[in-house]
């Protein structure tokens, strides 16, 4: 698999040229279509042309000319942006998202917008209201999710890197499912201006990429401050963390594998033991509310959920159903026109914040938050980073959890923790199954510590 | 959960819930909120909330006129052009 850099190479000596490496990527998209990667791949013409004059003038750098897949929930001015819902269909974006404007000063070529979970709610792509995506390395499974499409844009060789947004694991999850590196940055570190809110104390945009070397060239061009998003940290108080004090933690009760498929075990496991053939200290440590993460995810989720979504009306966005009073409007546009699981967290997320329950579920839950955060903070003092499997098990089968909402969200265990804590995590691919399914192993880091990340995932890259 | 608190939530969310969901939405948001009460049963201290790495942002109140009103506008799929129109609501 030839890196960024590598391409950037060959472009600058004028072995290949912008259009010829762009048309490789569009051969590929044709001739996977039946895996559904893609809601719409764009006119690109005009970005070609400012690419090849980048590297005409001397002004390209190193994303210049590189296609990037993103997801669709990211505006991309005067084009069409659906969050793979049909109460989006047919809206087009009318600014840029910070991401894409700073995609665009670098020459990138946004090849196209990719499928997901329906306003990135789900962890398979099979709640998007345009079909799953499958698994390009079994199509009879799901590329894991809500990133889905855009994971699987990269492992199908449609783009070089790709774009997703991340809740609660939906970089990671699907970068471990498709075998890829994905990172969820520090919340505040990538702008959400122009990323569709699903949950706003919890979404972060982040790359997706074959590996560490070209998530992190992503990362460091997207990771800018945003002054018209009041969650956008300023650089000066993004503290820097670039040691390594080659000491890994593992919360207690991950290493007795419960819940964990047996493949995932051993794999890990293996992680582990290589680790410490490097030299590092890999221990247990008491995370005690780690495992409680995932609860107080699925409280505040869909709390924010259910605030963030009241703006798709039928008036502002999108189709309106033909209705004779404003109420009816909102009512049948919304009833008819979100699908299963959005409509199913709009109402758990109403029943969390609704009088008599406020305080027994969002209170508690914000109380625990701090909590989590504490313990991460705490632990993150001592170790560069807590390891755990990304997900419990490799990608499952189309259709094998979709009638259960609530095992669909077990498979979120690991990586809720670190959007609960406001952390930044990355999945690295750590090997395959016996039927070469991919595995990945999740670091979370302290708040800014990317650069330990990218070091860790650097030592997996070379030791798996 | 009962669909009379179905109907309650369907009616604070403006949803149009169908008949035939409730039976499957009361066995699935049920089993969901089984599932997050563990929260509610935990004994935690509350503490003041803490606040993330930056709070009170504020933006000189100014008036900027938007540079695309009209593509705003036209995100609505029933508009004349200036307006988005509505249905008379008295």
């Amino acid at each position: 698999m030839e890196t960024i850099s590598s391409l950037h190479n060959k472009l600058l000596k004028g072995e290949i040229t912008v259009q010829s490496l762009v048309a490789i990527y569009i051969a590929n998209i044709e001739a996977t279509k039946d895996l559904n990667i893609f809601r719409e791949v764009f006119d690109i013409q005009e970005q070609v042309a400012i690419a090849e004059k980048k590297f005409a003038d001397g002004t390209a750098t190193v994303l210049t000319g590189i296609p990037i897949a993103i997801k669709d929930n990211i505006l991309f001015d005067g084009h069409h942006a659906g969050a793979s819902s049909k109460i989006l269909e047919g809206y087009v974006a009318s600014y840029d998202s910070t991401v894409i404007a700073e995609l665009k000063k670098q020459g990138a070529i946004i090849l196209g917008r990719t499928n997901m979970d329906e306003f990135a709610m789900g962890s398979s792509t099979e709640n998007s209201a345009y079909g799953v995506t499958k698994n390009p390395i079994d199509p009879t499974r799901v590329p894991g999710g809500s990133s889905g499409g855009s994971a699987a844009a990269v492992a199908a060789d449609c783009a070089v890197i790709s774009l997703g947004s991340d809740t609660g694991g939906s970089i990671r999850q699907p970068a471990a499912f498709c075998g890829l590196v994905g990172l969820l940055p520090t919340y505040g570190t990538v702008s959400r201006h122009g990323l569709m809110a699903m949950g706003s104390s919890l979404d972060v945009i982040g790359p997706m990429a074959h590996s560490v070397d070209d998530a992190k060239v992503l990362y460091d061009v997207i990771a800018v401050y945003e002054k018209r998003d009041a969650t956008s940290v300023p650089l000066e108080l993004r503290t820097k963390h670039a040691d390594l004090k080659k000491k890994i933690a593992v919360p207690k009760g991950v290493f007795s594998g419960e819940g964990l498929d047996p493949e995932v075990k051993e794999n890990f496991e293996h992680i582990v033991a290589k680790f410490r053939g490097e030299g590092y200290v890999v221990e247990e440590v008491d995370l005690e509310h780690f495992k409680d993460a995932l609860a107080v995810y699925y409280i505040l989720m869909p709390a924010e959920v259910s605030s963030n979504l009241a703006r798709f009306d039928g008036v502002r966005y999108g189709p309106r159903l033909d209705k004779k009073t404003l109420s009816e409007i909102y009512t049948d546009t919304r009833g008819e026109l979100f699908g299963k699981e959005v409509r199913r967290r709009i109402l758990v997320g109403t029943y969390v914040l609704s009088h008599g329950y406020y305080d027994a579920y969002y209170n508690k839950a914000c109380a625990l938050r701090d909590i989590i955060k504490d313990e991460l903070r705490t632990v993150l003092a001592q170790y560069d980073a807590v390891l755990t499997p990304t997900t419990p098990s490799p990608a499952f089968k189309i259709g094998e959890k979709v009638n259960d909402p609530l095992a669909m969200y077990l498979s979120d265990l690991f990586t809720v923790p670190a959007n609960i804590a406001q952390h930044p995590a990355i999945s690295i691919p750590s090997g395959v199954t016996k039927s070469g399914l991919p595995l990945g192993v999740q670091f979370i880091g302290a708040q800014y510590a990317e650069e330990i990340l990218f070091a860790l995932g650097k030592v997996v890259e070379n030791i798996r | 959960m009962e669909k009379k608190t179905l109907e309650h939530l369907a009616t604070l969310a403006r949803l149009r819930i169908q008949e035939d969901e409730y039976v499957e939405l009361e066995t699935q948001i049920g089993a969901i909120v089984s599932f997050v009460d563990q929260v509610s049963n935990l004994s935690v201290e509350q503490k003041a909330q803490s606040i993330g790495a930056v709070s009170n942002v504020a933006r000189i109140d100014e008036s900027v006129l938007y540079p695309d009103a009209v593509g705003l506008v036209a995100a609505s799929t029933n508009n004349d052009g200036s307006f988005i129109k509505v249905p008379k609501i008295l």
